[in-house]
């Protein structure tokens, strides 16, 4: 099943060409190196947004509503008068929060189900069919009916969607424990008289690491614009304040008059997914150890 | 045999668990139907509430709610909806064709257009090639579904000056006008869908190109080509097969927001306004038709496996 | 209180005054008022043509068809075009005949007697007579039924049939809004006798309306077709209608540019992106929808009248309306501005302007010199104006010193915990809620269930033994300028004590075709003059 599907990315042993050998090493450098700054430039955003704001978030300023990108404000005014630079810094802090609180959370219930289910076959058979209950939900559904018990906060949006994407860490995590286990090598290392926990420890995790970080990158993702799409059913974060997938959703309705203020946060979200989606790429190639080889 | 004998009981007992979750989520929702018929404005004395609690069987204990919807269901009757007093059975039947036909179209636009490009990808020697790819599929990742959306109809409208016809017409009445307003709205989904499959596309055909068996064919003398459809891309294809099952989720819920943008009488916006106006039977049965088209989804790949790749065999 | 039903998206379609340099503040738009509000009146650019199908956009799905037992504004406007009622409202709001021709009113107010029209036909053919009207009411007041709208017709005691055509009323007091109770089509649409037995209504409709309906598929769309034999001939002019349920705002105004439909409701940021357009016209005109607080007033500090008069004090009528409305409403009172000669002159309404220094002292003199206390105040995003308004209210406290806690919930969970305030009279689900209050019959219906002591939806329980009589009296009393006094002198009471806090009325904005000529807004917010509309070239 998945375990035989991820065994196909797991280890083998292959012997590339020397060229082949170079262009991997520059790829992945370039790749992460990438991916690294955008996502430092993104983080040191977020952190010294108060320092680089030229105005403060929620201040309103209507007689200047709508406006385009001027000197006065480099990323134009939303309906209020809201400075949307300002806006867009500080919304970096909550969206890469929530985006990274999810992932966090969801990754760490993901490897601990994932180990258990891979090691115990009788709670893998009880706890692999609530994973796969969980992802009958639409996701969206689970977390509208979450947000609209528990109320609209960060914290809860949080919690919400970590729920959501705990079980594909958990199959993930579970397909590659379940192949480790099988394979030769951990026969071997027993023999020798290594411990269970050295065995998962050396073995498991650091063989799983590559889907797993995959996974990780797009749950990032998808818990920013997770976040976007509540905040546009009205269930998410409180409206005013900054998020990008908030700030997003409130533009909507001004697309074609004011695009300015969906089009800076997008392109916000789009920046820091894409410099994850690098480093996630550089550092599953740096961790797959048969793409070390190659 | 006895493997789809094992897989069946698991799927029962599977939803039973569905239906236990989905029927206490909802319930634990503030508010009932009766806070949204009186709405606030018009208000229901404590009689009016007593009977319309009364009428739609809320006033029992939840256990017991519970039992005589389970045991409903299990006779075929789903209900009847809090809101329009349609049998939720006709509701789920009419609108299920929808919801499917997006949900079908758009999986096949993905893995049409993702695997290719994926494979393009993987065995194209220009940087430049890989990395248009890999930014393409990135956009469709980092946009939220709902942006896409209206930018596809502001596009059309504006740009091409075109727009499909209003009210849906389903596909076996007049096929044409039926794909034409399927078309943005499957655009808008697959756009969402493609970069993951294209990531998995690229990174298992990489994968299997450098495995051995695939050289020793190359070095027996069948042509790239040849290696290609026959060797890598039949074992490239499962994991890729893993991730379209795995993305059923996301499509569920991403066509909630896509029909209400675009205005189709599907399951996902029935669902939603379910959740809104606390129309429990809609809610619960429809969740529970979810559930179960993801759980044969998912049946049908593993069996999809076995044909794949004949060593994957379940005892 | 606020249209229920959001659309899908989770938000009321907003309404908002054109952007740029027409921006009115809501003060600048008093000067207009002056001269009396009248909607947009109908333009006729040739003479009526019979014929053509209207296509349409409906923002929010009407949900349910049945006249009785909904409670939402856009169930009202998918089956308003089916139903009617013994009165009606002409483009000016008066109450003038529909199925009833005449009425005599006797015994001190209390007992009605309608003449029905003769000839009228249900749209299955069946003829209408007083066994139908005495049903359809009998129906509304049934507790079984359940209807929100109860309240506006509970005055009537017993219905009876006098003759095929002639049926009588007898209230229990003189209640004089009971013709506008008809005419505001709530709970007193007419139908044939025992239907409700035999159909869903919710989805099923046979009225005495222009249109008769066709189809609805919930979600999706509605069709009319025009009623031949309607009993105001020659009217309707259109051979039938077609709203298709569009949630989102960019697809409506698409729709329109593209021609695909003649008319839509919008915002005024939407409307504003229709200042070029070849072919569209925009009218717009306060309708009532009036955005308040409700403030339950049994909780400290609120239950001291001056606690409460100096925190609304502290804000700024005009900058509500810039933040909430964009521009796009006047300044209001409990009953909105633009309600026949009902309303209070906005010019003359108190807390125009923010007046912190005044608000100041009267904390003082109640025992809060420098505020310290907090409030809290609910409110849900999936109303973003009402989360603007209560936003302001916050950011104007603070200069008290008094903290507002702003709460958000899921609209439904709102509105459980407003009910829920209600029910226990205060003791627990909230202290301040944001909201609107929609068309009401009469004046009355803005006034006596929030404020007398027997009103149903007091908050807190707010009692005023001055007031009582005057509300009491004022509901029975039919000489009009009687009447009009004593709701100027009950207003002028409430502005002062403050248990809700009245902002704004709103603006109702709808753009159309120039080829739909005829048609005329309402001040109730409904389509009703699309019965007289017609498409030219």
């Amino acid at each position: 099943m998945a375990a035989q599907a991820v065994a196909r990315v797991l280890p083998h042993d292959g012997r590339p060409g020397v060229g082949a050998l170079l262009w991997r090493m520059v790829h992945r450098r370039r790749v992460i190196g990438v991916g690294l700054v955008v996502l430092a430039a993104v983080a040191l955003a977020a952190l010294f947004a108060p320092l680089l704001s030229p105005y403060d978030p929620a201040s309103l300023d209507v007689p200047a509503r709508l406006h385009g990108p001027a000197w006065s404000h480099p990323f134009g005014t939303d309906e209020f008068g809201r400075d949307i630079l300002s806006r867009t810094l500080f919304g970096a802090r909550l969206s890469l929060t929530v985006g990274l609180a999810v992932t966090a959370s969801a990754t760490a219930a993901g490897i601990v189900v994932g180990l258990v289910c891979g090691t115990n076959p009788r709670a893998d058979r009880v706890l692999m069919r609530v994973m796969d209950g969980i992802m009958a939900f639409p996701d969206i559904l689970l977390a509208i009916a979450l947000m609209a018990s528990l109320g609209p906060s960060a914290r809860n949006v949080i919690l919400a969607l970590s729920f959501v994407y705990t079980p594909r860490v958990a199959r993930v995590v579970r397909g590659a424990v379940l192949v480790i286990a099988a394979q030769e090598y951990v026969d071997a290392a027993r023999a020798v008289g290594a411990s269970a926990a050295r065995i998962l420890a050396r073995h498991v995790l650091v063989n799983s690491a590559s889907p797993v970080i995959v996974q990780a990158t797009f749950i990032t993702a998808y818990a920013m614009l997770g976040e976007a799409a509540l905040s546009f059913l009205g269930v998410g974060i409180p409206p005013q304040i900054p998020t990008w997938g908030g700030i997003i959703s409130q533009g909507q309705v001004y697309l074609r008059q004011a695009p300015w203020i969906s089009i800076f946060p997008g392109a916000a979200i789009v920046l820091s997914v894409l410099s994850l989606n690098l480093l996630g790429d550089g550092l599953r190639d740096f961790l797959d150890p048969r793409l070390r080889y190659t | 045999m006895r493997y789809l004998l094992r897989r069946g009981l698991w799927t029962v007992a599977a939803l039973l668990g569905v239906s236990v979750v989905i029927f206490l989520l909802v319930h634990l929702i503030p508010g009932t139907i009766v806070d949204i018929l009186g709405g606030g404005e018009g208000q229901l004395s404590p009689e009016q509430r007593a009977a319309v609690m009364h009428q739609f069987g809320l006033d029992r204990p939840l256990p017991v709610q519970y039992a005589y919807w389970l045991g409903s269901i299990a006779q075929g009757n789903f209900g009847w909806s809090f809101r329009s007093g349609q049998p939720v059975g006709q509701l789920l039947v009419s609108r299920l064709p929808i919801t499917m036909e997006l949900a079908v179209l758009s999986v096949a636009g993905v893995a049409g257009v993702g695997i290719p490009l994926g494979i393009l990808a993987s065995v194209s020697g220009s940087l430049r090639v890989k990395t248009a790819v890999q930014v393409i599929g990135l956009l469709g990742l980092s946009l939220p579904n709902f942006w896409i959306a209206v930018l596809l109809i502001i596009a059309a409208s504006y740009l091409f000056h075109w727009l499909p016809a209003l009210i849906y017409v389903p596909p076996w009445t007049q096929p044409w006008v039926n794909l034409q307003q399927m078309f943005l709205p499957v655009l808008s989904l697959a756009l969402g869908l493609a970069a993951v499959v294209v990531r998995m596309t690229r990174s298992s055909m990489l994968e299997v190109l450098g495995q051995e068996y695939v050289k020793v064919a190359q070095a027996k003398g069948v042509t790239r080509a040849g290696v290609l459809l026959r060797h890598a891309l039949r074992n490239a294809l499962i994991p890729i097969i893993t991730v379209l099952g795995l993305q059923m989720g996301y499509l569920l819920g991403g066509v909630v927001i896509t029909e209400q943008i675009f205005g189709l009488p599907g399951l996902g916006w029935m669902l939603l306004n379910g959740v809104y106006q606390r129309d429990y039977p809609v809610v619960q049965a429809t969740v529970m038709l979810f559930a179960l088209t993801f759980i044969v989804v998912n049946l049908a790949v593993d069996l999809v496996y076995t044909y794949l790749d004949p060593r994957i065999r379940y005892g | 209180m606020a249209r229920s039903d959001s659309d899908a998206r989770g938000r009321l379609s907003r309404r908002m005054f054109l952007g740029g340099g027409l921006a009115l503040g809501g003060l600048a738009a008093l000067e207009t008022l002056g001269r009396g509000w009248h909607p947009a009146p109908a333009w006729a650019a040739g003479a009526p043509k019979r014929g053509g199908t209207l296509v349409a956009a409906q923002e929010v799905d009407p949900v349910s068809l049945d006249p009785h037992t909904n409670s939402n504004f856009s169930a009202l406007q998918g089956y308003e075009h089916v139903y009617e009622s013994l009165t009606m409202y002409d483009q000016k709001m008066n109450v003038v005949p529909c199925l009833a021709q005449k009425w005599d009113i006797t015994n001190g107010g209390k007992t009605y007697t309608f003449h029905l029209r003769p000839n009228v036909k249900f749209h299955n053919g069946q003829p209408v007579t007083a066994d139908d009207v005495k049903y359809s009411i009998d129906r509304v007041l049934d507790p079984k039924t359940a209807s929100p709208w109860i309240s506006w017709l509970s005055a009537i005691k017993e219905t009876k049939v006098v003759d095929p055509l002639t049926v009588q009323m007898n209230l229990d007091a003189p209640y004089p809004d009971l013709l506008g109770s008809f005419a505001g089509l709530r709970a007193s649409g007419i139908m044939p006798k025992g239907f409700a037995e035999r159909e869903n209504l919710k989805i099923k409709a046979i009225g005495t309306g222009p249109f008769k309906l066709v189809e609805y598929v919930p979600q999706d769309h509605i069709t009319y077709v025009r009623n031949g034999d309607y009993w105001n001939q020659p009217l309707p002019y259109l051979d039938g209608m077609t709203f298709k349920v569009l949630t989102e705002e960019n697809a409506r105004l698409a729709a329109l540019r593209a021609g695909q439909i003649q008319y839509a409701a919008l915002s005024a940021q939407g409307a504003a992106q229709l200042q070029n357009a070849a072919g569209i016209t925009v009218l717009k005109a306060p309708n009532a929808w009036v955005s308040l607080h409700y403030i339950n007033v049994s909780k400290k500090p609120l239950d001291d009248a001056r606690v409460r008069r100096a925190l609304r004090m502290a804000v700024d009528t005009g900058e509500v309306i810039q933040k909430a409305a964009y521009g796009a409403a006047v300044p209001s009172g409990p009953i909105p501005t633009g309600y026949g000669d009902w309303s209070l002159d906005p010019r003359t309404l108190p807390y125009l302007k923010a007046d912190v220094d005044g608000a100041r002292k009267l904390l003082a003199e109640a025992g809060y010199p420098n505020g310290g206390f907090t409030v809290e105040m609910s409110c849900s995003p999936q109303y973003p104006e009402f989360v603007a308004s209560t936003l302001v209210v916050q950011e104007s406290l603070r200069r008290l010193n008094v903290t507002a806690n702003v709460v958000q919930m899921e609209w439904g969970a709102f509105v459980a915990a407003h009910n829920r305030e209600l029910q226990t009279g205060g003791k627990e689900g909230g202290v301040i809620f944001a909201s609107a209050n929609t068309f009401r019959p009469g004046p009355d219906g803005y006034i006596y269930p929030y404020f007398a002591t027997k009103g149903t939806l007091n908050d807190g329980g707010y009692r005023n033994p001055k007031l009582d009589p005057l509300m009491t009296e004022a509901r029975a009393i039919s000489n009009h300028d009687q009447r009009r006094s004593l709701y100027v002198q009950i207003q002028r009471t409430l502005l002062e004590e403050s248990p809700n806090w009245w902002w704004y009325a709103k603006y109702n904005i709808e753009a159309l075709s120039t080829k739909l000529q005829g048609y005329a807004q309402s001040f109730t917010g409904r389509r009703i003059f699309l019965k007289t509309a017609w498409l030219g070239a």
